[in-house]
């Protein structure tokens, strides 16, 4: 797990619907993790500052594909290991996650308990 | 002794029905042994044709041509007559795909139809001809080879402009998924963030209450694919089974000890019905969830649906505490209106049997 001082899992979403990202924060600032909102992947180094335990990702960001950053990310050294759950609206979203080599996804309109769930089930992964 | 003639074989040309069966072959000397009566007549034959016809020797060099052929492609009998095929109007016939028909194809197959020949022509530019080829095969072991051509290059473009369209179409689709996914996700979000907020139970329930019905619409969405959007049927048990699941967790969570099962027989509805089944079941679980198990008593909720043809039902029931003479006898709530509603839009009856042992509402569609 990565360092930080309050012992927060650190999440990153990247969604380029400011309103989703607004309510994602919510929810999970509500269970006492730790999260930050970007609306576009900044690069591979922008990632590694902020050093997240999970990621978030939107398969159809506005100018990028979701599933081309995922991919790029799980071939870093410096990235492979984070849990990435893509975010999808996409009916064959299952497939969709394995092509891009993510962890998990979930299908928008989801949950919050989903969110939640997934959220837990990869802090539990990263602490075992 | 009637033999087939070239006549017949016009029958195949599309557009054109012609049979007519003689004792003469191309070219071949009539009764009266003057060879030019054939000829004549198989001239004037061939010129009546609407596409573009090509009647060409062993060797590939022209015989004769129809009038349409020497329209379309700016030629005339004097610049055809004898030439070879593929030096017609400065070489403009010498395509590749065309020397594979005639040298390849034609040998072994006889007869070929809509062989597809793209070609940058100096005289009418970039076109894409359909071409019909028969091979004849006389007694003697001599050959002729007949060649009709269409020229397919507007049905090609506008072959390739609906596809662009339909594509377009597809992504648009996408497109609308997503933003209407979007909304809802932040809709609902936004009211279950809502509802751990407030301080009362009874407002708390209303949220959740107005969180279930998105998530009964938001559901549809998801079963919905946007490349059969136009036929939009959606398989019951698949939906309600996820609509339940997502029932229990905004409306049961782990708080109580309920447990919201699904029964279903196969089948697919519109989505336009399944909406109509979704909410209807929505209202019935918040119904059984609301009244079924006071206190903290646990229990179970079974939503059940079955088809046979055009028949169907769809029942929930429980195994609480029944509906009390108040509960009876007081107005209709909201959602009690709501299912009445769908169910008379839908055509179906409801019926409610509700004794101690639970409630079971069941909608049914004869």
């Amino acid at each position: 797990m990565s360092i930080n001082s309050d012992n927060k899992t650190k999440i990153l979403i990247i969604d380029d619907n400011q309103g989703i990202l607004f309510v994602m924060k919510q929810a999970l600032e509500l269970k006492d993790h730790h999260v930050r909102t970007v609306s576009s992947f900044e690069g591979v180094d922008a990632i590694v500052e902020f050093s997240p335990d999970i990621i978030f990702l939107y398969v159809s960001l506005a100018d990028q594909d979701g599933r081309a950053v995922c991919r790029e990310l799980k071939s870093n050294n410096a990235t492979k290991d984070i849990p990435i759950i893509m975010l999808t609206a996409y009916s064959d979203a299952h497939k969709l996650a394995k092509e891009a080599t993510a962890d998990d996804f979930l299908s928008k309109p989801f949950e919050l308990e989903d969110l939640w769930e997934k959220t837990e089930k990869y802090t539990k992964q990263k602490t075992t | 002794m009637l033999r087939p003639s070239i006549f017949t074989l016009l029958s195949w040309n599309k557009g054109y029905i012609l049979i007519l069966w003689t004792n003469y072959t191309l070219g071949s000397p009539t009764r009266s042994g003057d060879p030019k009566d054939g000829h004549i007549l198989t001239r004037a034959i061939i010129d009546t044709i609407r596409e573009p016809l090509i009647v060409l020797d062993e060797n590939l060099r022209i015989i004769v041509a129809s009038r349409s052929f020497y329209k379309k492609f700016n030629l005339t009998h004097k610049n055809t007559r004898d030439k070879m095929f593929y030096d017609l109007g400065n070489g403009q016939w010498n395509v590749p795909a065309l020397r594979t028909l005639l040298e390849q194809v034609i040998p072994k197959h006889t007869t070929v139809e809509d062989y597809e020949v793209r070609h940058d022509f100096p005289f009418l530019g970039s076109r894409t001809m359909s071409v019909n080829a028969l091979e004849i095969r006389y007694e003697n072991g001599r050959k002729k080879m007949l060649l009709s051509i269409h020229d397919a290059t507007i049905e090609k473009n506008l072959e390739s402009e609906r596809e662009k369209l339909m594509a377009q179409k597809d992504l648009l689709l996408k497109e609308m998924r997503h933003r209407i996914a979007n909304s809802l996700q932040l809709i609902a979000s936004i009211l279950i963030l809502k509802a751990g907020t407030v301080k009362s139970e009874e407002s708390r329930f209303h949220l959740e209450d107005a969180h279930s019905r998105i998530m009964t619409i938001a559901t549809v969405q998801e079963q919905l694919d946007p490349s059969t959007f136009d036929e939009g049927d959606v398989m019951v048990g698949k939906y309600l089974t996820a609509l339940c699941e997502s029932l229990s967790k905004s409306m049961i969570g782990g708080r109580r000890a309920i447990t919201l099962t699904v029964k279903s027989g196969k089948g697919t509805v519109t989505s336009e019905e399944v909406i109509s089944l979704g909410l209807m079941t929505t209202e019935l679980v918040i119904n059984s969830l609301k009244h079924a198990f006071p206190g903290e008593k646990g229990g179970k909720v079974l939503v059940t649906y079955s088809a046979k043809g055009p028949k169907w039902s769809l029942s929930v029931a429980d195994n609480g505490t029944g509906h009390s003479k108040k509960a009876d006898s007081s107005q209709p709530g909201l959602g009690t209106g709501i299912v009445a509603a769908l169910a008379s839009q839908m055509k179906a009856v409801i019926k409610t049997k509700s004794t101690k042992l639970g409630t079971k509402v069941s909608v049914t569609h004869v």
